[in-house]
């Protein structure tokens, strides 16, 4: 017998059917289909005869009884009851019925308000970092090119230049001297020194040599740049003080044209410092060594 | 005074709810209890604890689980009352609390189950027989119908949790469609299909019962 519907369909809505979800329209189709569909009314009841089984074992589920139902009321309202005895107002409030806790728990908290600021206070004090510490010596060492890590000039570096020009004292001997220092990152010029070599050999006078050091250290430079920022270099710099003297008429003597020399010794160049006069001794003097000029 | 003793974290703004799936005289008992009151919410445990009972018992398989569960369910009611919109109706957010807590429960649960689990006759020993309608009818037929719904129950209980609580919400409470996935926050299609796969699972146990039955006869 051909259906309406085919049993396919009905099937795939037969639970729905069976739990009434269906429109009336697919309702009536479902149940004409079901008067005629042997198969399908028998899978239809099969689905009715599966509720009715679960319904009946709902029924007979040991332990459900009336009683269970009554615990449930007293305990959940028992349980309400605890918790807002249990709640935060009611300890704040129970907190404050004995006073002589609270004035104890202000105390302490007082007394620890005071140990946070002065240890804050302590901690902030020794906070300085001393460059001759451990930790400063880790640091300068970490942060190569700062002023307290100087590095050496390297060809990949630009030198550090003289803004101006710096008036020197002048010496009244010829020195040369060799002076270590190190250009900061601002282009100033700090741990200026002596190189310790040269300080034992000087013939420079005590006092010129300290005008000169102080002004060589206000000197300022630009500074060694490397990978375009500003990096601290050591430097050595070489102070010459030369004294360079001459006749008047030298000029002279260099346009003249050259004469034959006379003798095998050639004239020099630069007056010869006169020699003193010999002492002449004195018939009065005696055998002691004293002598006058 | 004492009326107002379960005043507290759940009297919030009850007041201003939209209330459009509950009824007027829910309505009320919903604002009484959210202002604290007790006898509201004895009432509103008395209203719905057989129907939290009853899915607990059918969804954990065990009735001190149930009861114990059923608790924590009202007290999460109460606990989130201030929060209830009123999108739904009373009893399918309670049913959705229910299905969640019983969600968050079952893994454990079943877990602790299997490893002391007892056998039947034990169970029966302890708690008595199964009660069937009709107990007082042929000692034969009284025992088929024990069987069948033992038989039932163990396959009720071997199903995956959301199957369960579909056919369970379905059949036994006789939920429609549209309260089962609001219960369960999931699509009705999903809803259909879990269904579908619970009944053909059943169907099967009930098939097999029956035959051997037959068998027997």
């Amino acid at each position: 017998m051909r259906h309406q519907v085919p049993c396919a369909s009905v099937r795939a809505e037969l639970s729905e059917y069976h739990d009434g979800e269906l429109s009336i329209d697919a309702q009536i189709l479902i149940q004409s289909h079901l008067q005629a569909c042997v198969a399908c009314r028998l899978e239809a009841a099969a689905l009715a005869d599966l509720g009715d089984a679960l319904r009946t074992m709902a029924g007979s589920v040991p332990g459900r009884s009336a009683a269970d139902t009554g615990v449930i009321a007293g305990a959940v309202l028992d349980r309400v009851r605890v918790e807002q005895q249990q709640s935060l107002s009611m300890q704040v409030r129970t907190l404050f019925e004995d006073m002589h806790w609270v004035w104890a728990g202000l105390g302490a908290t007082a007394a620890l308000v005071f140990c946070v600021v002065a240890s804050a206070g302590v901690l902030h004090a020794a906070s300085d970092e001393k460059p001759e510490s451990l930790a400063g010596i880790i640091t300068a060492l970490a942060n190569q090119g700062s002023n307290d890590n100087p590095v050496q000039l390297a060809d990949t570096m630009s030198a550090p230049r003289a803004l101006f020009e710096l008036p020197m004292p002048v010496s009244e001997h010829d020195a040369e001297l060799a002076l270590s220092a190190v250009v900061t990152r601002e282009g100033r010029i700090q741990n200026l020194a002596v190189l310790a070599e040269q300080a034992a050999a000087l013939h420079v006078k005590p006092e010129v040599l300290i005008a000169m050091l102080q002004a060589a250290s206000r000197a300022r430079f630009a500074p060694a740049i490397s990978g375009g920022l500003p990096v601290a270099v050591n430097v050595v710099w070489l102070v010459t003080s030369t004294t360079v003297k001459g006749r008047p008429d030298y000029d002279l003597y260099l346009l003249a044209p050259p004469r034959r020399p006379s003798s095998q010794s050639l004239p020099s160049p630069l007056p010869v410092a006169k020699r003193p006069p010999a002492p002449v001794k004195s018939p009065a003097a005696g055998d002691d060594g004293l002598t006058a000029v | 005074m004492e009326s107002r003793l379960i005043a507290g974290q759940f009297v919030k703004d009850a007041g201003a709810l939209g209330w459009s799936e509950v009824g007027t005289g829910e309505a009320a008992l919903i604002q009484r209890c959210a202002a604290g009151e007790e006898s509201a919410c004895a009432e509103l445990v008395a209203n719905h604890e057989r129907m939290v009972f009853q899915l607990a018992l059918h969804l954990m398989g065990d009735r001190d689980e149930a009861l114990d569960l059923s608790q924590e369910v009202f007290l999460r009611v109460f606990r989130t009352l201030h929060a209830f919109r009123g999108h739904s109706a009373l009893k399918t957010w309670i049913y959705r609390i229910a299905i969640n807590q019983a969600r968050n429960r079952q893994r454990w649960w079943r877990r602790r189950r299997r490893s002391d689990q007892v056998q039947l006759e034990q169970h029966v020993q302890d708690h008595g027989e199964l009660r069937q309608p009709g107990d007082g009818d042929a000692p034969d037929r009284a025992f088929a119908r024990k069987e069948m719904a033992t038989r039932l129950w163990a396959a009720l209980d071997a199903l995956p949790f959301d199957q369960r609580t579909v056919i369970v919400l379905r059949e036994i409470d006789g939920l429609s469609y549209d309260d089962i996935a609001d219960s369960l926050s999931v699509a009705v299609g999903t809803v259909k299909s879990r269904l579908t796969r619970a009944r053909q699972t059943l169907r099967r146990e009930l098939r097999e019962v029956r035959e051997v039955r037959e068998v027997r006869s």
